[in-house]
């Protein structure tokens, strides 16, 4: 049995761990098999990919913190041997997008300017999955600063693979999170979500991924892309467990201000038989027009595999009790150009930090002044995605430009704001595809920056928004890829989201 | 393209252009062939993307409307800002070991140009 237990959800983990029916210990080693066996090389610098990676997932970025995780799983086998309360997710292991700052490991965003930095502190999110008994196996790949939509921009090879086709990207930017998930390398993981970085990755392999509420999870820790759009959320094998993790990383921290006092709901337990029965009646189901018809949004016979499997689960949650209703979101096909100005003027703002006096790489090249110091630590250390994207930051941030361009992404941005605003008065949540495409493959539009952003069509809305998001699993094409189902709720809805999710997943199974 | 369908200035980046913003942000040109791919996508995403943002038939709704700074309303849902007052990190030497190059307590780098004061 023991060598099955990486195919465990965190649910059933606890409660085998709890019951003492298995020990941590045993779940930590059953992961930590499972990783030798499918991960193969992790990250690093300038490696050349071999054949053998090819049949390899290299969800991880850094040699992993097998020993401490090891010890940490011992420590929680002798709390429940004394009787003490180990947390709720007491020996569940764990992996963590390497964007989040976690204590004595490197943090690298996945760029060669941060290859040795060592972070000083812990973000909140991790924090408080360690204090709630989780236990960490190692931090994952992503797209380089997160700027991608296939993890292929990371400096560190060899690239992540998806694990249901190894020839197909994990989807980006938190491929590593969602490959090393859906692999069984970790029972759950951390990503972050500016454009649709957890739910893209989630669907493409085939796990859930959620994007909670702007505010509804703290930042603190987190390497920012976009601040105003960023989020931090789970991707889980199941929704319960996803609704398990959300409970413990929910809620306000005094670090990050833009963090909300709004109470944080049992969400697990809203998971009853008698709690979903209840939410579907009268529940009505918006079904967005344009994310099925709009030609700049959907291709319906490059969608057609996809356009199916939503179709065959609205008619489930018609006979769940639903009512689906057609709303219009007119301002959808605005969404990546608004996204594209304003996540560029930020990031040119966040990405100035790096210039290699504080941490980070910094020139070993002879420099007559400050100024060429800089540039040569900032030319060495970024990879070509993160310059192309600060470039085009200063350039519509420029004097002149800065009006029309970023003001009018903002006002864009409220607009897409005010169309969900108006669709929830008629429906209780959103459904739709969570992607254009299944995942493509390695090399596929890498390098083609307005296709890979594009990639993201179906998911920035709910960034602009700030509301939440959830992709589950609906499905898998005819070329056997998994095919996601985005639900997206009104402000701090997550409740409503992963009760709809969960009973989708439940009559679906 | 704005209402005399002449191309608005912003959508193009040429050469000159590239060596503008490559100073601004202080990343130094790596080569011909790096450069070339970066006008290449740089005017693709403006044509493609930019080019959007500046849609005259959204001229109406855009002015009706304010900018948000972020898609939910925070300002009734966040705790109290703290009181604006030093807050000293507990390990300063921890966060100075992170640096590439510090001499007693303070951070090391070369010396900055100034034509006039």
């Amino acid at each position: 049995m023991s060598d099955a237990l990486w195919q465990y959800s965190a649910t059933d983990l606890r409660e085998m761990i709890q019951s003492r029916q298995v020990s941590a210990v045993e779940v930590c080693e059953a992961l930590i098999n499972r990783i030798e066996s499918v991960e193969g090389r992790s990250g690093g610098l300038v490696q050349q990919e071999d054949e053998i990676d090819t049949r390899h997932i290299h969800a991880f970025i850094h040699p992993l913190s097998l020993e401490s995780a090891r010890k940490k799983a011992g420590s929680i086998d002798e709390m429940i041997s004394r009787g003490d309360d180990p947390g709720i997710l007491a020996g569940i292991p764990f992996a963590v997008k390497d964007i989040f700052c976690v204590k004595d490991t490197r943090t690298t965003a996945a760029s060669s300017i941060l290859k040795n930095y060592v972070s000083p502190y812990t973000s909140t999110v991790v924090e408080r999955i360690l204090a709630a008994g989780g236990i960490l196996l190692g931090k994952t790949n992503l797209d380089e600063f997160v700027y991608g939509s296939s993890t292929e921009s990371s400096a560190f090879k060899p690239v992540t693979r998806n694990p249901v086709d190894p020839s197909r990207v994990p989807g980006g930017s938190s491929g590593g999170s969602a490959a090393a998930v859906a692999a069984g390398e970790a029972v759950l993981s951390l990503g972050s979500d500016t454009a649709g970085s957890i739910r893209q990755p989630a669907a493409f392999c085939g796990v859930v991924g959620l994007k909670p509420t702007y505010g509804r999870v703290s930042r603190w820790g987190l390497i920012a892309m976009a601040a105003s759009l960023d989020c931090v959320g789970p991707l889980t094998r199941n929704v319960k467990d996803c609704a398990l993790v959300l409970q413990v990383i929910a809620g306000q921290d005094s670090k990050d201000w833009t963090s909300v006092t709004e109470p944080v709901p049992s969400y697990p337990d809203l998971l009853s038989d008698a709690a979903v029965h209840h939410t579907f009646k009268g529940l009505k189901i918006g079904w967005p027009t344009e994310y099925f018809e709009d030609p700049e949004l959907i291709n319906p016979d490059e969608s057609a595999d996809i356009l199916r499997a939503i179709e065959r689960a609205a008619d489930l949650y018609k006979s769940l009790g639903a009512e689906i209703v057609p709303v219009s979101l007119p301002h959808t096909s605005y969404a990546i150009p608004a996204y594209f100005v304003i996540s560029r003027v930020e990031l040119a703002s966040d990405l100035h930090r790096f210039d290699g006096v504080k941490y980070g790489h910094r020139t070993n090249q002879p420099v007559d002044d400050l100024y060429e110091m800089y540039e040569a630590t900032r030319t060495e250390g970024f990879g070509v995605q993160p310059k192309q994207r600060v470039l085009m930051g200063m350039h519509v941030s420029s004097a002149g430009y800065a009006d029309q361009l970023y003001d009018r992404a903002l006002r864009l941005r409220a607009l897409i704001r005010q169309d969900f605003h108006r669709a929830f008065e008629k429906v209780d949540l959103i459904m739709a595809a969570t992607t254009p495409t299944t995942a493509f493959p390695l090399g596929g539009i890498f390098g083609d920056t307005v296709q890979m952003q594009n990639a993201d069509r179906l998911t920035v809305p709910a960034n602009h928004a700030g509301v939440p998001a959830i992709s589950l699993p609906c499905g898998l094409d005819s070329s056997g890829l998994p095919i996601g189902l985005q639900l997206i709720g009104p402000d701090f809805r997550e409740d409503r989201l992963l009760q709809v999710a969960y009973a989708f997943e439940k009559e679906n199974n | 393209m704005d209402r005399n369908d002449t191309p608005h200035p912003a959508l193009h980046i040429n050469t000159e252009r590239l060596k503008q913003l490559q100073k601004w942000a202080a990343i130094a040109p790596q080569s011909d062939e790096e450069d070339r791919y970066l006008i290449q996508e740089l005017n693709n995403q403006l044509k493609d993307m930019v080019i959007k943002v500046l849609d005259p038939n959204l001229d109406a709704a855009l002015e009706a409307i304010e900018p948000t700074n972020y898609g939910v309303d925070l300002t009734s849902r966040c705790a109290p800002m703290r009181e604006d007052a030093v807050d000293s990190w507990p390990d300063p030497d921890a966060l100075l070991d992170k640096a590439p190059r510090v001499k007693d307590g303070y951070f090391v780098v070369p010396v900055s140009k100034h034509e006039s004061l």
